[in-house]
């Protein structure tokens, strides 16, 4: 069937061809929402007018009943998990009665990004998607995204979502004062300056941690030099830190605003005041540090290509420690392979200008019916049992439930897993169960932890790099050129810093500074900080 | 040599209407595969507009405004622009050299072998094609790994040399990276020209060894220069393509390693890393116009010296 | 009856070939034997020739997660490569044959448009456009076949170029004079022979076929059935990259990578990738090889 469909098509795309030129610019400008006859459709192969038809298409052919038919997409590490189906027939069950009905796109993390762009700029219908490796600025400046709150959509149709993720939240989401996605339940805080070091090596010396110390344990960054210093002496030929690539985020006090290095705050965010990170005593030091962890011997020479994962290498005895992100319920996660860790802390918990616009969900301008789409934002934000559907998947099948509450997924009970996402990517994670292991009340603990955090003063401010693209794309290629030589240690700061500085600004780093200087003063007037 | 003369004598030309007659079933044959080119080259082509406007998902590739050059500006931005494209054009020429010499040596010696021992060889050396860039990645590392390297643990201690932290030095990548593109590509050309050779009337040979030549002699008063032909189509097309890379190789290679980048960073691996960041179909559209119209230009050029001196063998 | 000179000749030549065949097998051997070694000890001593520790658990781990995943991804790989070849070797054929034709109208034209492409294509949001609202290949198995690989203005220019110098335009012209037809020419005498040719672009249509992944990875998005073993394993790869890159701050990536032994897989997956290559090719090789040689001008 599929065979002659397409070729009934081929053929008559032939023959439409032959008016491409003249259809394509008619039709071209046609907004979305409008319905485009057939016969255009197949000569205007990439209007938004083809993508309507198509999309118009597939709604109906799905539409059960009444039931709308909403479009979620969202990644797993390893794609759609075997028992997507089922699940998702569980959850229609549920989201039967709010008159929707809803079918589960789940893509391998890995291709998300290209699926994603490629869908949207067909007109594919998606209705609810994360935007996890997406950029939402250029998603936005392509008008991708719907802005949430025009027509009092959110009011409407999503009455709970303000509640449940509280609105400070909410507004640190605005890009230019709208609203085009929602964070996630999550812990938006992370305790930066950590380093994870595997106890049986810290036993090894004879290391004991203070009584009064918690989950981490905080310490200075001499106690942590002097550590290292005696972990070294005594495992002279094992590795004994492997730095990460997203260093500057976990050991520095930097604020990346926009979710880049170019134009940042310092001191954690406590000044409005952008300034070039790579003239800054904060990176220099923490390139010196790195620097002379390297000339000790403490970085395997390999660290800079090896693509070997931390937890892997700490499995197999190949290194001591790493350096990694706080936040509650770390040491167990860091654990989470069999090889005990302990986690020390020399800087602050901090909530950085984009911490919590990250991974967040937005309804995509191809989505077949927006009020639809809310309505499966606010279920998913309010509605547990939905929640633990899409998290974990049907009770007693696919987890256990524990005498103290927690989830026990066949994965971590030892048996082969069909089904289970991301439940960090979850909307409303804290309605669902914690994995056990955990600590029952860490939902508790991370809400605590999020309000606890020193929170950079821009918090809420997003950049939009539109103006600047050029000097963006030209200062990174000079990023990436030293980054991991000089965040591994592997270059000397004192000569290579600078080279990398003036680089830097003969392509453009002030240019973008001081567009986000602006940006970030407008955004202050408007959001009332000082 | 009666063959080459022959081939160049032109059909009369007979009034148009009567050669439309006569190649009418050509046509048709023709057809699909010219049906297929419009399909899958032509209708997406208009697409290229999008590297002169600012993209909107709503108002699509046509509805977009223009914003003329603006998407090409940050190719020149960088201070770097003139080494990237220097090292595009070194780095191709280098392989059109080698590649073509390696390919052609592997082939002449492929079509004088006897023996079954020929067909081994010749799947052996195809292999690397078969292997993606990722993978042969992985593999230069299991040679080049400064701690368990096996060049640095094997081959140089034979040597008396120490440790050599590769991914650091700039000074042996030209060399590692030709050496790669030939490892992939040689079982891959060898075919090219071995199908050339195969295609050579036999007669010729036997006639020159009745003569007295040797084979040394018959390889290169007759082998060579009937190969000729398919060496100038091959170089003319590299031409066309000399402003793009093999992403894998300059990419998966070195490692993505910063301190190569001096002699890995070719026009492909500096869109991709900048464009990362901000992810614009615009402005990669930018640069696959830009690369496509410098290679047509040189190609077109090219194609214009080889027409002067042998019109035979010009592309188009 | 050999000459001396003959005998110099192949025993130079073997050399050549015996350096480079080596070559070519030392890395490919080194990915074997790393798919076997154990994970533990690749990580600790590195990639070696002779490990310390032997180990098929990356091939159990790839067989254990996706057995039946993987024999029938083998299956569509063959089932799209022989289709795809046999599809390509025609389109590329006839369109060549008829650009070689010095007498054919518009030849110039045609042959210019073809080489264009070369260079210029639309690029992938507006290819990605056409194929799925007006051929609506997505999710089928003609996203497979269909997009970019078909045909190519390489293989059709290198074939044009064959015919044109391989193929004497005498012979043609003659048989066309005693009354055969374009078609009887062509099928009669042209391509008989152009063996070497049109082996040599089969060869080289099965090996684009066989080795892409690309259009799995962008047109097959929900039937993951469809996946041919290159999409499968080029899937597992970017996923386990995914892992690693995120698991210094996500639980769920450690948890995951926990269960692979990454660096022995990546090697098990390219060697299962180029296996059934290996176990084939020399039928392939023997035809192939009878069919370029058996071709060409007979004296």
């Amino acid at each position: 069937m599929k065979a002659k469909k397409s070729l009934a098509v081929l053929l008559s795309a032939a023959i439409a061809a032959g008016m491409m030129g003249c259809g394509s610019a008619a039709t071209g400008s046609s907004d979305a929402g409008t319905t485009a006859a057939a016969g255009t459709a197949a000569g205007s192969a990439a209007t938004s007018a083809a993508g309507d038809a198509a999309q118009s298409e597939s709604t109906a052919a799905a539409s059960n009943g009444e039931l709308k038919h909403v479009v979620m997409s969202f990644p797993t590490f390893t794609g759609a998990p075997q028992d997507t189906q089922m699940v998702q027939d569980a959850m229609n069950e549920i989201l039967k009665d709010k008159g929707i009905e809803i079918e589960l796109l789940i893509s391998d993390l890995s291709s998300y990004k290209q699926n994603m762009t490629l869908a949207l700029s067909s007109g594919e219908q998606i209705d609810v998607m994360n935007l996890i490796t997406q950029d939402p600025a250029t998603l936005i400046s392509q008008g991708s995204l719907t802005d949430l709150e025009a027509d009092s959509l959110m009011d409407t149709y999503g009455p709970g979502i303000k509640d449940a993720i509280g609105q400070n939240y909410i507004d640190a989401c605005r890009v230019n004062e709208k609203l085009y996605s929602l964070p996630g339940q999550h812990d938006y805080a992370q305790g930066r300056g950590c380093i994870a070091i595997g106890t049986e090596y810290l036993d090894g010396i004879g290391y004991k941690a203070p009584a009064d110390a918690g989950e981490i344990i905080h310490i200075t960054e001499d106690e942590l030099n002097d550590i290292l210093a005696q972990l070294h002496t005594k495992y002279p030929d094992m590795e004994l830190i492997r730095p990460a690539s997203n260093g500057v985020s976990q050991y520095t006090s930097i604020d990346q605003l926009g979710g880049n290095m170019f134009g940042v705050l310092l001191n954690y965010g406590s000044d409005l005041k952008v300034e070039d990170p790579f003239a800054s005593d904060d990176y220099k030091q923490f390139c010196e540090l790195m620097y002379g962890w390297n000339q000790k011997g403490y970085i395997s020479a390999d660290a800079k290509t090896d693509t070997t994962s931390v937890g892997v290498l700490e499995a197999q005895k190949a290194l001591i420690g790493y350096q990694t992100g706080g936040k509650p319920g770390s040491k167990v996660q860091e654990s989470s392979l069999g090889v005990p860790m302990t986690i020390f802390q020399t800087k602050e918990d901090f909530i950085s200008s984009s911490a919590v616009a990250s991974f967040t969900w937005a309804i995509p301008t191809t989505t077949g019916d927006a009020a639809a789409a809310m309505t499966l934002l606010n279920e998913l934000y309010t509605n547990a049992d939905l929640e633990n559907l899409l998290v974990y998947g049907i009770k007693d099948k696919h987890y256990t439930l524990q005498d103290d509450g927690t989830a026990l997924t066949t994965s971590a009970a030892g048996g082969t897993s069909t089904y289970g996402t991301l439940g960090w990517m979850a909307p409303g994670q804290f309605l669902t169960y914690v994995p056990t292991g955990n600590d029952p009340d860490l939902w508790t603990q991370t809400k605590t932890f999020n309000e606890n955090s020193t929170k950079s003063k821009a918090s809420g401010f997003t950049f939009d790099g539109t103006g600047v693209t050029n000097e963006i794309a030209a200062v990174q290629a000079v990023y990436d050129e030293y980054k991991t030589g000089l965040e591994y240690g592997f270059l000397d700061p004192a000569t290579a810093l600078p080279e990398m500085d003036k680089k830097m600004i003969a392509a453009g780093l002030q240019k973008i500074i001081d567009a986000k200087q602006q940006q970030l003063d407008t955004w202050a007037t408007a959001a009332g900080v000082k | 040599m009666s063959r080459l003369e022959a081939s160049a004598g032109k059909v009369p030309q007979k009034p148009l209407g009567k050669r439309m007659k006569r190649f009418l079933p050509i046509y048709l044959i023709m057809l699909p595969g010219l049906i297929y080119l419009f399909i899958n080259n032509y209708m997406p082509l208009p697409g290229l507009m999008v590297a002169f406007k600012q993209y909107n998902i709503k108002k699509g590739i046509y509805g977009s405004p223009f914003v003329g050059m603006k998407n090409f500006q940050y190719l020149f931005q960088t201070g770097d622009a003139l080494l990237i494209t220097r090292n595009t054009i070194l780095y191709n020429l280098a392989f059109i050299v080698v590649n073509t010499f390696m390919a052609i040596l592997v082939a002449i010696v492929l079509s004088e072998l006897t023996g079954k021992i020929k067909n081994f060889y010749q799947s052996a050396i195809l292999l690397p094609n078969l292997i993606s860039s990722v993978i042969i990645g992985y593999l230069a590392f299991a040679f080049l790994s400064v701690e368990n390297g096996f060049l640095n643990n094997t081959i140089l201690p034979l040597f008396g040399q120490s440790k050599v932290d590769w991914y650091s030095e700039t000074k042996y990548w030209p060399f590692i990276l030709i050496f790669v593109s030939a490892w992939k590509s040689v079982g891959y050309n060898c075919i090219i020209y071995l199908s050339a050779i195969m295609g050579i009337d036999k007669s010729i040979y036997e006639s020159a060894s009745i003569d007295g030549a040797s084979k040394m002699q018959q390889i290169r008063y007759i082998t060579l220069p009937l190969l000729k032909p398919t060496v100038i189509m091959l170089t003319l097309m590299a031409i066309g393509r000399i402003f793009y890379s093999d992403f894998g190789l300059f990419y998966q290679v070195p490692m993505n390693q910063g301190a190569l980048y001096s002699v890995t960073n070719t026009i492909d691996t500096y869109v991709y890393r900048g464009l990362i960041q901000v992810g614009n179909i615009s402005m990669s559209a930018a640069a696959g116009v830009y690369q496509s119209v410098v290679g047509f230009i040189l190609v077109l050029v090219a194609n214009l010296f080889v027409r002067k001196l042998d019109p035979d063998n010009a592309l188009v | 009856m050999r000459t001396k000179e003959q005998i110099r000749f192949e025993l130079i030549g073997n050399i050549i070939m015996v350096i480079l065949t080596v070559t070519a097998l030392v890395p490919i051997v080194l990915m074997i034997i790393s798919s076997l070694t154990d994970d533990a000890t690749l990580i600790k001593n590195g990639y070696s020739f002779f490990p310390e520790k032997w180990s098929v658990g990356a091939y159990n781990w790839i067989f254990s997660s996706n057995s039946a995943t993987i024999l029938r991804a083998y299956m569509m790989s063959f089932i799209i490569t022989g289709i795809g070849t046999l599809c390509a070797l025609f389109l590329t054929t006839t369109l060549a044959y008829g650009l070689s034709k010095k007498a054919l109208p518009f030849r110039g034209l045609l042959t210019f448009l073809v080489f264009f492409t070369m260079l210029f294509s639309g690029g992938l949001v507006p290819t990605y456009i056409n194929y799925t609202t007006v051929f609506h290949v997505k999710d089928t198995i003609f996203g497979l076949l269909v997009p970019s690989l078909m045909m190519n203005a390489f293989n059709v220019l290198l074939m044009k170029s064959y015919f044109t110098s391989s193929v004497p335009d005498e012979i043609l012209e003659a048989a066309y004079i005693d009354g055969a037809g374009e078609l009887t020419t062509m099928t009669k005498i042209a391509l008989p022979l152009s063996k070497p040719i049109i082996a040599t672009i089969a060869m080289f249509a099965g090996l684009a076929y066989w080795n892409d992944w690309n259009n799995g990875y962008i047109y097959i998005v929900k039937k993951t059935e469809l996946f041919t073993i290159q999409n499968l394993l080029n899937r597992l790869m970017q996923n386990i990259q995914a892992l690693a890159q995120n698991s210094s701050n996500l639980s769920t990536a450690q948890q995951g990578l926990a269960q692979i032994p990454t660096t022995t897989v990546r090697m098990a997956m390219a060697t299962l990738g180029i296996l059934p290559v290996i176990v084939i090719y020399p039928f392939i090789q023997k035809n192939f090889v009878k069919g370029i040689t058996l071709g060409g001008v007979k004296g």
